[in-house]
């Protein structure tokens, strides 16, 4: 018996890793996803090296250069205080992923953590984790947001701390079915008659089964909240002037709208462009994995 | 003779293109049937069997599926060449069809009456209560109270929504019926319930059918004539009694030895060693020669052609004429 | 389905009554305290001292919630602003139709416009049609609302001088915040009704379907549309909520007096009545349609709709 199991969790090691392989394959098929995960890592590499690559410092006034449109001298232009906007941009996209990469990771592992629970142990705890989420989910997105903003104030990690806690119902949700599919499967009871305790089955047997739609969504997630992010900026509970967060700037820029629309045209296109470039790694991750939709 | 055959189905040839690989599904098939005549396409599954009715329905998904080459003719006239237009008067009327899986085939959001009324209201000009008494008529003919006719799919069971894909298909009478695997996914039991329907009724509508099964019982009761698919091409064909009592091809042999007997007292049933070719990547030659017993060099070179070995009687195999001789 | 509809909106409750404790306990745990908010900076601490006991802040918690749950159920009160000392319910009540008809609008349009579009993508699948709409409805999810309102509001106020950047008045004055909040929903639409046709056309229902002779225009609208709608209308329900949550923000750029202008402003002056009050409004009117929805589904999928109904004959056991 035990030796059907162990060969059984074999043959499921061997299946997953093909799988991945697979995945992986077919992601590189897709020129959409490819075209995302270069922009991507570009965004990233730029955020590493801002400070090598930013040609002034972020955070120099400089009033003699205010609002200056985009020369030679400075690319993007300067803002209203005479500050290089190539060099805030670059250094924006430090706070831009941090927050929204941040605040993913916070949902994803108290998601995982609660959906587990609701999932694995059903019942009472089931009961009470999804009736929260329930009063979570029933309260639009932005709007809770904008309340827990209230509760911890403005501030990036304040910022970090209401989106990852927003999106907890959903990753939980989440978790929570895919746990219920996967105990269903035969390799649980297999796992559950060679005496797992139950964390180390979640661990080793339940979360790298679920680990696909939870990627997917934390890959569109980053992108989602890097957006809401930037509007909580932009009307002024999230992250405050001076931090060159890209919504923060917008936020700076509103005044000078209509005579300076460079100054809320590149922190906008900068936010598109991260966004876009994870929307097209989420889509390509999403079929590669569905190989049903991809035809 | 041929040309007065009422089905006629010459070299055809599709394929699934896609970006990686292409799949040679049907490779250069061709076959006959007359008027009223049960044809049995047997072969394992990924033969390409499905593939050949869907091409004659002209419901193959496309994209990637792709007729390269060959030619449909159903009383002379050509149905791939058709508009989309005429062929929307030809399917359900013509020709239909039934699936596989009658659990996916009907439409979850419409009643079952809905469905075959559908059908019944396209192709013939009466009014809707007219309509409607035809498809409870046509529930009765296959079985299932006419009460049932405002009830969705989810209320069936399988046998009995496979029953209302049977009344869809014959709803109109039509001239060509395509049975894909038509009792597959049913229970035993059901499934002589369902085969003793269809021959039922295409006995009373003098119904040209082809039956695609890889259960060669379901053929021996069912069929006039027999093609055996192996890697999407004809290996074999001819009238049932030639495949089952001088089975020719060492694929048909092979079919029959893996299944088990009742009059035979064997120990062992002897399956077909390996597996089918991988239909990204044909073997040259015979097809069938990796998996052969009696594959010698020429086999795996030649290119080799049906052969007709008895009147009527088609093999695939250099090695065949002697044998059977 | 009546009797379901009437479970339905009874369940609703215990969730509202939930949002309504966690939006209470979440203002109970902001910092700063309201009796300053009310007196200003100058205020000693006697006066703050006894205004609290005045306004019950120096009841336990429990009391003053309790206190809450009863005038907001029982009497709709969602009490005074700190600030202007006017009855929040009418105001939200005076502002609401405002944020309801960008949100509604919102949802109107990305339903007409998103569906056509994702149907015609998805059937001409891989067409110059379905990668143009695609791209537009791509880059169109990855906008900021915001920042889009603001580039619209370049383009068509500042630059080509059409139509008003900001405030009330004709029909004109919609059309900019309108434009920007329902764009997101369009493009976020046409994805999912793109992505939910391809998995339905390709069924065997649908090959079926052709297989009778069906035109392909009713293939496609009569039998593979239905079908691939009920997965989006839950979509649809919840780009309803994002599009509040949009209006929020589109209000505050557009200067328009709705819910979101009234709950951005308190949030920035510390009135936390009004943020409770504007928070429980907007999540009601969101469960509402989240509830219709549900019910729409019920009433096009009867796999769905047995289900409910099955349970029903089981409970009344």
């Amino acid at each position: 018996m035990s030796r059907a199991a162990v060969m059984e969790k074999q043959s499921n090691e061997a299946k997953k890793q093909n799988q991945f392989l697979e995945v992986m394959k077919r992601l590189s098929y897709n020129k959409g996803a490819m075209v995302g995960l270069i922009l991507f890592l570009l965004v990233v590499l730029v955020a590493i090296f801002a400070p090598v690559l930013a040609p002034y410092d972020y955070a120099k006034i400089n009033i003699k250069d205010r609002c200056l449109a985009p020369c030679a001298q400075y690319i993007f232009g300067t803002d209203h205080m005479g500050r290089d906007i190539l060099s805030r941009v670059m250094y924006g996209a430090r706070y831009s992923l941090l927050i929204g990469v941040g605040s993913v990771i916070f949902s994803a592992v108290f998601g995982v953590i609660f959906g587990s629970i609701a999932g694995f142990y059903g019942g009472k705890w089931d009961n009470l984790i999804m009736r929260l989420c329930d009063v979570i989910q029933s309260i639009p997105g932005m709007i809770l947001n904008i309340a827990l903003a209230c509760v911890l104030g403005p501030g990036v990690y304040n910022t970090i701390l209401a989106l990852g806690t927003e999106g907890i119902a959903g990753t939980a949700r989440l978790m929570r079915s895919s746990i219920l599919n996967v105990r269903k499967m035969e390799y649980m009871d297999a796992a559950r008659m060679s005496n797992c305790s139950n964390p180390f089955i979640i661990l080793k047997h339940v979360l790298p089964n679920t680990f696909a739609p939870i990627l997917v969504q934390a890959t569109m997630g980053v992108g989602a909240r890097i957006m809401m992010a930037a509007s909580m900026s932009y009307i002024g509970i999230g992250v405050q002037p001076p931090t060159p967060e890209w919504g923060a700037m917008l936020s700076d820029s509103r005044d000078f709208l209509m005579k300076y629309p460079y100054m809320c045209l590149i922190p906008g296109v900068a936010i598109m462009i991260v966004v876009l470039a994870l929307n097209l790694l989420g889509d390509g991750l999403r079929d590669a994995m569905d190989p049903k939709l991809k035809k | 003779m041929s040309a007065e055959a009422f089905l006629q189905v010459n070299n055809l040839k599709v394929e699934y293109i896609t970006k990686e690989e292409t799949v040679y599904a049907v490779n250069d098939v061709s076959f006959q049937l007359e008027k009223g005549k049960v044809l049995g396409l047997v072969g394992e599954t990924g033969a390409g069997k499905t593939t050949i009715a869907r091409t004659i329905l002209r419901v193959l998904q496309s994209p990637p599926g792709t007729v390269m080459d060959g030619s449909i003719k159903i009383e002379g006239v050509d149905v791939l060449k058709l508009s989309e237009e005429e062929m929307e008067k030809i399917r359900g009327k013509k020709i239909t069809m039934i699936f596989q899986d009658p659990m996916t085939s009907l439409n979850p959001v419409m009643t079952v009456g809905e469905q075959i009324s559908e059908v019944i209201a396209l192709h013939n000009d009466i009014p809707s209560s007219e309509v409607r008494k035809r498809a409870e008529e046509m529930l009765e003919t296959v079985g299932i109270p006419a009460e049932r006719y405002d009830e969705y799919p989810h209320q069936f069971s399988g046998g009995m929504k496979q029953r209302v894909v049977i009344a869809i298909a014959l709803a109109c009478e039509p001239d060509l019926l395509l049975a894909d695997e038509p009792t597959t996914a049913l229970d035993v039991t059901i499934q002589a319930q369902v085969l003793e329907l269809m021959k039922e009724l295409n006995k009373k509508n003098n119904t040209t059918t082809i039956l695609i099964t890889h259960d060669l019982g379901v053929v021996a009761e069912m069929c006039d004539d027999v093609a055996v698919i192996y890697a999407g091409e004809v290996v074999e064909s001819g009238k049932l009694e030639d495949i089952f009592l001088h089975p020719a091809h060492p694929y048909t042999v092979g079919l029959f030895g893996a299944l088990p007997r009742l009059d035979e007292d064997v120990e062992w049933l002897s399956p077909i060693e390996g597996l089918p070719p991988d239909p990204t990547d044909l073997p040259e030659g015979c097809k069938f020669s990796p998996r052969c017993p009696n594959c010698t060099k020429e086999c795996r070179h030649w290119d080799v052609h049906l052969d007709e070995i008895a009147p009527g009687h088609f093999v695939r195999c250099i090695h065949a004429k002697g044998e059977d001789k | 389905m009546l009797k379901y509809i009437l479970k339905r909106i009874l369940l609703m409750i215990p969730v509202i009554l939930g949002v309504v404790i966690l939006v209470f306990t979440l203002m109970q745990l902001t910092p700063g305290d309201p009796a300053q908010v009310i007196l200003g900076p100058t205020a000693t601490s006697e006066q703050i001292n006894e205004l609290r006991n005045e306004m019950g802040l120096n009841d336990p918690y429990i009391v003053q919630l309790g206190r809450y749950l009863y005038q907001v159920f029982l009497k709709g009160d969602f009490g005074t602003s700190y600030i202007s000392n006017i009855s929040i319910t009418t105001e939200l009540m005076q502002r609401f139709p405002k944020t309801l008809i960008f949100a509604v609008a919102g949802m109107v349009l990305s339903l007409g416009i998103g569906i056509p579009l994702g149907v015609n993508a998805a059937v001409k699948q891989n067409s110059l049609a379905d990668y143009g709409s695609m791209t537009l409805a791509l880059i169109g999810t990855s906008m900021p609302g915001f920042w889009f309102a603001l580039v619209l509001i370049l383009l068509f106020s500042a630059k080509l001088g059409w139509l008003p950047a900001y405030g009330t008045g004709g029909l004109k004055y919609w059309i900019l915040p309108i434009a920007s909040t329902a764009f997101a929903g369009i493009t976020t639409m046409a994805r999912q009704v793109r992505s939910g046709m391809l998995e339905v056309i390709n069924s065997d229902y649908i090959t079926m379907a052709k297989s009778k002779g069906v035109s392909k225009k009713n293939v496609i609208y009569r039998h593979a549309l239905p079908n691939a709608l009920i997965p989006v209308i839950t979509v649809a329900g919840m780009s309803f909520g994002s599009s509040l949550g949009g209006t929020l923000i589109a209000e505050t750029i557009f200067s328009i007096p709705g819910v979101g202008v009234y709950i951005v402003n308190a949030v920035n002056n510390r009135d936390y009545p009004v943020v409770q009050g504007g928070v429980i409004l907007l999540a009601v009117a969101f469960s509402l349609i989240m509830l219709a929805c549900d019910l729409l589904m019920a009433a096009i999928d009867p796999r769905i709709k047995a289900q409910i109904t099955g349970g029903k004959k089981r409970g009344k056991k």
